[in-house]
């Protein structure tokens, strides 16, 4: 068995799959079947991958026979096709820990939208899946439930920190899973696994159900094996909310375009932006070769290709994390021990909070708790907090100056690196860096995605594609044609 | 702790050489945020509060008493929290 192909009917896309279901060829239980074999096999053991924290095979069962009497009155889109969740998005049965100690029993009394919007395609909920400690890492190695292995090479990491449900995927348990994304959680993994995973415009998608981690930066996105899966998943979630306020009332068209990716030039008339700031010097040239091939690919499909200037791109990351751990600080501090989830008790109030919070958290939420009380604190507020929400609107500034100067979309690398080793960047700082060519989108709320565009010594390379806001269509249909030209070189 | 909290400080200080003019802080929303009416959002929980909670009791929320509790000067302090 390797542990990136699947075979039998998870080697089909999930529209596939919907389709078969829908047609009476497969029985709806079928593909559940077919995805919880597999999850046993590739966490099998002590050299399992660790993707998945909790699974409900008899919930799961019953709604394979609920979906089977729907269909005799509706059509489903995701007829019978299996998922995975993040564990920082309610589910119902399912706990939803975020991968910390501090919620490790904890079961939402309400279900995310998204969730329900996939339940109600007829998409059926195999488990929830490891990350990184209420989303803080790029890694999934500061779960509290363990590392995630990336499937590719079991010695690395999978990124971070969607990690569980980006290996998941990638080991062929799923097509589909949801992420979630805050500096590049769902892109950064997908790139490390060898498959696609997008993060909408802000607002696209509803939030309720997302355990917060950044309000201002954090959105759910969505992970494919293929284009086409990531297509049909996002269709499903997005659109207005009343119970998300930053949900936008923006029109939901389908994303799903395979058939225009086989015309001739489907780009033709595309202006392809090559912002210049992500290919420094100091990038690995094995990647910049992989994106320059790509960029070759556009052009043969009929798109110009226009260098474009984004000076403010190396600030991202210090913009970043100021203003994600001062929202954090805040959006953290629900968890006391006083309403739900894990509570230490030595026996006073005071005792409670520390004991609570301490024993809780691990060190890189605790890290990030204390970085956003400081920068949010008297007299520190000016220098730091309300620079970089200044600087923030000057690199939001450099996409819209490119995208008002007839750049319709634009192409970079997702990652400087190809997946690490497991425990071989110990700096955070280090740490952080790894998220540099994603930040920028979600600090400008642009939509973006990453897919495979070739591999680095076996390693997958990811390349991501930016967008103007809401133009998750155009995106898309680049994405659909760039997949069908690299065909078998985005995975060699 | 402390040290690596310095050393993610001193990456952030190159904000501070940043022309900023007249930038106003950033609102990423401005394209898609809206106003709703002001009431609770009707999320309705598939479970009673008491089944999550740590401590529950008659509707309330239970918590340790304070340390002080008894002690006037303490319980002044404890406000502080």
């Amino acid at each position: 068995m390797t542990l990136t192909e699947p075979d039998g009917l998870l080697a089909r896309s999930a529209a596939d799959i919907a389709r078969a279901v829908s047609a009476g060829e497969l029985q709806a239980a079928a593909p559940l079947v077919a995805s919880m074999e597999r999850m046993a096999a590739v966490e099998a053991g002590p050299g399992g991958l660790n993707a998945i924290l909790c699974t409900d095979p008899e919930g799961a069962r019953d709604a394979t026979a609920l979906v089977a009497r729907r269909m005799a009155d509706e059509s489903l889109a995701l007829a019978g096709v299996p998922i995975v969740v993040k564990d920082n998005i309610a589910t119902l049965r399912l706990p939803t820990t975020c991968g910390s100690r501090i919620l490790g029993h904890y079961v939402s009394p309400f279900e995310a939208t998204a969730v329900t919007r996939l339940r109600h395609a007829g998409a059926i909920i195999v488990g929830k899946t490891n990350m990184d400690e209420f989303a803080m890492g790029s890694s999934t190695e500061n779960s509290a439930f363990g590392p995630t292995q990336n499937p590719h090479d079991t010695t690395r990491v999978p990124g971070g920190s969607s990690g569980g449900s980006a290996a998941a995927v990638a080991a062929g348990v799923v097509r589909i899973a949801l992420g979630s994304e805050t500096g590049g959680s769902v892109r950064q993994p997908a790139a490390f696994c060898g498959i696609v995973g997008v993060k909408p415009t802000y607002g696209r998608v509803s939030r309720h159900g997302l355990v917060a981690f950044a309000s201002s930066l954090d959105h759910i996105g969505v992970f494919g094996r293929s284009v086409d899966d990531a297509a049909l998943a996002l269709h499903a979630i997005a659109g207005l909310d009343p119970l998300d306020a930053t949900s936008a009332d923006h029109p939901v068209v389908s994303y799903c375009d395979a058939a225009q990716a086989r015309h001739e030039r489907p780009l033709e008339g595309l202006v392809v932006g090559w912002p210049a700031e992500y290919f420094p010097s100091s990038l690995d040239w094995k990647i910049r070769h992989l994106c320059d091939r790509a960029v070759d690919a556009l052009r043969e499909l009929g798109a110009t290709v226009r260098t474009v200037s984004m000076p403010h791109t190396a600030l991202a990351i210090p913009v970043y994390y100021i203003v994600a751990p001062a929202e954090a600080s805040s959006n953290l501090a629900r968890f006391d021990g006083v309403r739900f989830g894990h509570r230490v008790d030595p026996g006073s109030l005071r005792g409670m909070y520390e004991a609570t919070r301490s024993v809780g958290f691990g060190p890189e939420v605790t890290r990030r708790i204390l970085l956003g009380t400081y920068v949010l604190s008297a007299g520190y507020y000016d220098a730091y907090y309300k620079r970089a929400q200044a600087v923030r609107q000057l690199i939001a500034a450099d996409f819209a100056a490119a995208f008002a100067d007839g750049v319709d979309i634009m192409l970079t690398p997702t990652t400087p690196t190809t997946a690490f080793k497991i425990g071989a960047v110990s700096d955070p700082y280090d740490m952080y860096l790894s998220d540099i060519f994603t930040v920028t989108a979600n600090l400008a709320g642009i939509p973006a995605m990453s897919l495979p565009i070739g591999r680095i010594d076996g390693l997958p390379v990811g390349g991501q594609l930016l967008a103007p806001h809401f133009e998750e269509a155009r995106m898309f249909r680049v994405a659909y044609a760039l997949e069908r030209a690299l065909g078998g070189m985005a995975h060699q | 702790m402390v040290g690596e909290l310095n050393r993610i400080l001193m990456h952030m200080d190159v904000l501070q050489g940043v022309d900023v003019g007249t930038a106003p802080a950033m609102d990423v929303a401005t394209n898609a945020m809206r106003l709703r009416d002001d009431m609770n959002a009707p999320v309705r929980l598939n479970a009673e509060r008491s089944a999550f909670a740590p401590a529950f009791r008659d509707g309330f929320f239970l918590v340790p008493r304070l340390d002080s509790h008894g002690d006037a000067a303490a319980s002044a302090g404890e406000q502080d929290l």
